[in-house]
């Protein structure tokens, strides 16, 4: 019979891969051969610290006692309850530190964090960046494009400080694939045409709760003609707009047109000639079933949801 | 009788032989050519290392998941899974027999490559191991704490982040 011994290490590197990161690191304190596994570099690839609150100086005990160059993405949380300086998960000195220990890292999230007072220097090597419920200082994004020249992916959900200033300084990240602006209920149409215009190489555009219009759609059907993923819930487009989606965006590939009050059924029958749609969130009354059969031919997966239910981007 | 299902043969540590659908020794990952090779073949594939309890469990296993979707490859890029995955049917399935026979099942199932039933198995440990301090970790496995106090210590003050 077989105890926990006798496994390989591989097996109990697998279990142990399916521990989060704080159960981890009680895990290495059971015995030498634990201690041992739990500080393979596998496990510290993907580290998200965001279920904990810690203040500054625990997160950099973390960095200095697990992070290493295997380290791909990082995910910190700050919490705004708390009122002192060191509550904030980063400080510039140890993004410096993080930049050293970590030269491969791709990601990092910041949830809940006050960097007003920070330069911020991130890690050059990143080609993701998610910032939700953050504070920075003013124009701060005026130099990401040369901080991080790889920068592929920037996500600003919930971030409500975002304004069309900082979609000035976004737009000149030219080579940005994937922008989510979800919830950023201060932009408008200005920036979102700046946008529209200029970040070419768009493939993912989210911009649910952005008061998206028709006009804009109608630039982004012209510029963005790479984009695959088009988010615009809770938008006031009407089926005009949809119709321009249709004949611009030939490799759109996933549609979000949730509590779009103004679509009607009739508008939304355009979209059975995009062939390239592979999902389709809509609300319940603005799809036909006629329609529902030609989509789901087309290889269309359709989510119909209720109006009724709950706010859920 | 026809045999319509191709089957394959394994023989256990207890000698015993075991014939099993093709169909479902599909699972096998990497063995699946060799026991395809194997199929026009008399004498069974012997694996000294499984148990016939644990062979059983590992044939309902595999016909319970007969139709389930291959898992996705591993992805480096990719976060690792929660733990809340598991279903009740299987958590069931592999804590009944106790935890000597789930570490039976994992090590058969390492050896056989079958992904998703190592993954399962790999979870509900995890699950296990969560929310627990050092010391009731060692008692539940029964794992000799073999730390100077010293090393205990220094290992402790390296997490003491972990303590609220």
């Amino acid at each position: 019979m077989a105890n926990f011994e006798l496994l390989p290490d591989n097996i109990i590197l697998e279990v142990l891969n399916y521990l989060p990161v704080k159960e981890l690191c009680i895990a290495g304190r059971v015995c030498r051969r634990w201690r041992r596994i739990t500080r393979d570099y596998t496990l510290w690839r993907h580290v998200d610290l965001t279920p904990y609150r810690l203040d500054l100086k625990k997160t950099w005990k973390v960095i200095r006692s697990h992070f290493s160059e295997c380290l791909i993405s990082l995910k910190l949380r700050g919490d705004f309850n708390m009122p002192i300086k060191d509550k904030n998960p980063v400080s510039d000195a140890m993004l410096v530190d993080l930049n050293e220990r970590c030269p491969n890292i791709r990601h990092i999230t910041l949830q809940n964090c006050k960097l007003q007072n920070l330069e911020m220097k991130l890690p050059p090597s990143l080609t993701s960046i998610e910032l939700n419920q953050c504070y920075w200082k003013p124009r701060w994004f005026k130099h990401l494009h040369t901080m991080i020249p790889n920068i592929k992916c920037l996500i600003l959900e919930h971030t409500s400080r975002v304004d069309n200033h900082d979609l000035d300084d976004v737009c000149k990240i030219i080579g940005l694939e994937s922008l989510n602006l979800n919830a950023c209920y201060r932009i408008n149409e200005k920036g979102l045409e700046k946008i529209a215009k200029e970040l070419t190489n768009l493939q993912t555009l989210e911009i649910a709760h952005c008061n998206c219009t028709d006009l804009i759609l109608h630039h982004i059907s012209r510029h963005l003609t790479k984009l695959e993923t088009l988010n615009i819930r809770n938008s006031k487009v009407t089926d005009s707009g949809i119709s321009t989606i249709v004949s611009g965006l030939r490799n759109l590939k996933h549609l979000n047109i949730n509590k779009c009050d103004l679509l009607t059924p009739s508008g939304l029958e355009c979209l059975k000639s995009l062939k390239s749609l592979k999902t389709l969130v809509c609300d319940i009354p603005h799809i036909t079933s006629n329609l529902e059969t030609i989509l789901e031919n087309n290889g269309c997966i359709i989510t119909a949801l209720d109006r009724n239910k709950p706010e859920n981007i | 009788m026809n045999k319509i299902v191709p089957q394959i043969k394994l023989e256990t540590y207890e000698k015993e032989v075991f014939e099993i659908d093709l169909d479902i020794a599909k699972k096998f990952g990497k063995l699946v050519p060799v026991l395809q090779e194997l199929l026009n073949d008399d004498k069974p594939l012997t694996i000294k290392t499984i148990n016939s309890g644990t062979l059983k469990k590992i044939i309902t296993w595999c016909t319970y998941h007969k139709d389930d979707p291959l898992p996705p490859e591993d992805d480096d890029n990719k976060m690792k899974h929660s733990t809340e995955e598991v279903s009740s049917w299987d958590d069931k399935f592999l804590q009944e027999d106790g935890q000597a026979a789930l570490f039976d099942l994992i090590s058969a199932a390492h050896t056989l490559d079958i992904d998703g039933l190592l993954d399962v198995a790999c979870k509900v440990v995890a699950t296990m191991i969560k929310g627990k301090a050092p010391e009731e970790i060692r008692k539940v496995f029964n794992i000799k704490n073999d730390f100077t106090q010293q090393e205990e210590d220094q290992v402790r003050k390296e997490n003491d982040w972990c303590e609220d």
